[in-house]
């Protein structure tokens, strides 16, 4: 590893440190009730603050500091409440609970997880199970590691560099639990973009600085995301994984392009394979657009219809998802494509078909075609299927004729 | 038997026990309480929103209760389902909000599923117009957010 890169942790590592301790004091101090009274009311100067975006665990403890101020508040029996403005009475009666309890709010203080833990009182959601933050030493953990398993210096690497800049989350995302123009509590909101695609949820980022807190501090995604990302991290010690997948910004797991490979946006799963090498077998883009294309009207020189152009959407494109073979399959099945817009009567040849479309003879057989005069809709039906829609046929034609270019990116409306 | 419940416009309805007990918060209730001729209040639900939920639980009486959490979010929504969540928003939003409160999960799902639909294929501005919401974030924070969702080139 280079100095620069271990520098670096070493600041990472006392910055935690520091703010472990404090943060412990504090807690001692205001928990054990020494000091009921002063709700916890921290001072930091701009220095300090500028210090804090550095580090992933720091910004997380900075909006906690945000988070204390407005959220919780102390009273005379050492209770915790959330403050009045939200309307909802829940107390924490730390007197009175099981050592338990009282650890799990001791060591869950990230400001996240308390808002979690008030709307699970109110409201029944069914979310995933939270999982458990790192602790504010993670950085430490991860240090040791370094220390022993060379290996995982990719990965610390990696976390720096990603987490060099301060993510989008501001002071004002923080603090009320209602999204205000609307009647749905946060934690419901969360439970609805559940059901996007990955990059449908990316794009909704953008809609409102609310929706980009939701997004983003919803822990499923990380559970959803990370079985697949694993192999990202080759020399991840499984018993770190749990402890990395949360420390990892929302926005590095959703990088799903590595290698001309994508992510698919259905079951997460990274295949081995490329648009480039593999056709239709990779993770293609899906429309899913308001607009249905006429199809198969044009054709080419030897005069078979072909499919809409295969290329790949710019990023962040909501009317596309990308979805692996699978998924497509899945996917079409429950909303079928429109029919061919070539005329019914159309034939082409068996090799024309297997050429274009990858059906072959025997998938053919026993249906009393004539091998010479394959009906165009018939083939383009089996191809459907088989290559995962007109997309796939797309990718298998353009990964077919050498003259086309494979994978042309162009910026779409 | 029949379950008495009490929406919060103290409208009283009468419904099977088997229809009441789709929704886990009334099923634990009357396992708590025991037969009891007294209504069950329910004071975040109207008489309106109510009268939804009983209608669908009437459907779907005889569903099979699936956990598997997958099974659940990949399931498309049926036909009926979607003719029954053709409301309008604030009536749909107060239908999630009752199957939240009363803990009927197929419903909630439904609900969610509707919600979710209508917002995938969209963009940014067409979501804010769908449910009003005032776009505030900065031109720097777009920026940023856009640069993040960004396909990074990874080794």
């Amino acid at each position: 590893m280079t100095r620069p890169v271990y520098a670096k942790l070493l600041e990472i590592f006392m910055e935690s440190n520091r703010r472990y301790e404090e943060r412990v004091a504090f807690q001692n101090r205001h928990l054990s009730g020494a000091e009921p009274n002063p709700p916890p009311v921290m001072v930091r100067t701009n220095d300090q603050a500028s210090t804090i975006a550095t580090s992933p665990v720091a910004q997380q403890e900075k909006s906690q500091d945000i988070l204390s101020l407005g959220k919780r508040s102390v009273d005379d029996e050492g209770h915790i409440s959330p403050p009045q403005s939200q309307g909802k009475k829940i107390k924490y009666d730390l007197e009175s609970s099981d050592a338990h309890q009282r650890e799990r709010l001791d060591t869950r203080t990230n400001a996240f997880d308390l808002a979690l833990i008030n709307d699970a009182a109110s409201f029944n959601v069914v979310l995933d199970e939270i999982q458990p933050l790192p602790p504010s030493d993670i950085v430490n953990d991860v240090g040791k590691s370094v220390m022993s398993d060379i290996n995982f210096h990719q990965v610390i690497k990696r976390i720096i560099q990603k987490c060099s800049q301060p993510s989008v989350i501001d002071d004002r995302t923080q603090l009320p639990d209602m999204l205000g123009h609307l009647k749905l509590p946060e934690l419901l909101w969360a439970h609805i973009l559940q059901y996007l695609p990955l990059s449908t949820a990316a794009h909704c980022r953008l809609v409102s600085a609310r929706w980009n807190y939701v997004i983003q501090r919803s822990p499923t995604w990380f559970h959803r995301m990370w079985p697949a990302q694993r192999n990202r991290f080759l020399s991840v010690n499984r018993s770190k994984t749990d402890l990395l997948c949360t420390t990892l910004p929302f926005h590095s797991l959703l990088n799903s392009h590595i290698s001309g490979r994508f992510m698919c946006d259905s079951c997460y799963a990274y295949p081995k394979f490329t648009a480039f090498k593999h056709g239709p077998q990779a993770v293609l883009p899906v429309f899913i657009g308001p607009f249905l294309h006429e199809r198969y009207t044009d054709i080419d020189d030897e005069g078979i219809p072909i499919p809409p152009a295969f290329f790949m959407p710019s990023p962040g494109d909501p009317y596309y998802i990308n979805l692996c073979l699978p998924c497509r399959r899945a996917y079409f099945s429950r909303r079928p494509e429109p029919m061919p817009s070539c005329p019914t009567d159309l034939t082409i040849t068996s090799k024309q078909a297997s050429r274009s479309f990858a059906v072959f003879k025997t998938q053919l057989k026993g249906r009393g075609f004539r091998p010479n005069a394959l009906p165009i809709h018939e083939v383009i039906r089996i191809a459907r299927h088989k290559l995962g829609g007109d997309v796939g046929i797309a990718c298998h034609r353009s990964s077919n004729t050498p003259a086309a270019s494979p994978m042309p990116k162009i910026e779409s409306a | 038997m029949s379950v008495r419940l009490l929406s919060s416009d103290s409208e009283d309805f009468t419904v099977a026990k088997e229809v009441a007990e789709r929704s886990m918060l009334i099923k634990n209730m009357l396992e708590d309480v025991g037969d009891n001729d007294n209504p069950i209040p329910l004071p975040n639900v109207t008489a309106k929103i109510l009268r939804k939920v009983i209608e669908w639980c009437e459907h779907h009486l005889g569903d099979p209760v699936t956990n598997d959490e997958n099974e659940r979010r990949n399931t498309e929504i049926d036909e009926w389902d979607q003719k029954f969540m053709e409301v309008d928003q604030e009536t749909l939003f107060d239908i999630i909000l009752a199957a939240n409160y009363l803990d009927i999960k197929p419903l909630l799902d439904v609900g969610c599923k509707t919600v979710a639909n209508m917002i995938k294929g969209k963009t940014a501005e067409e979501i804010r117009k769908i449910f009003n919401i005032v776009n505030d974030l900065t031109p720097e924070e777009e920026a940023q957010i856009r640069k993040e969702n960004e396909w990074a080139e990874d080794r």
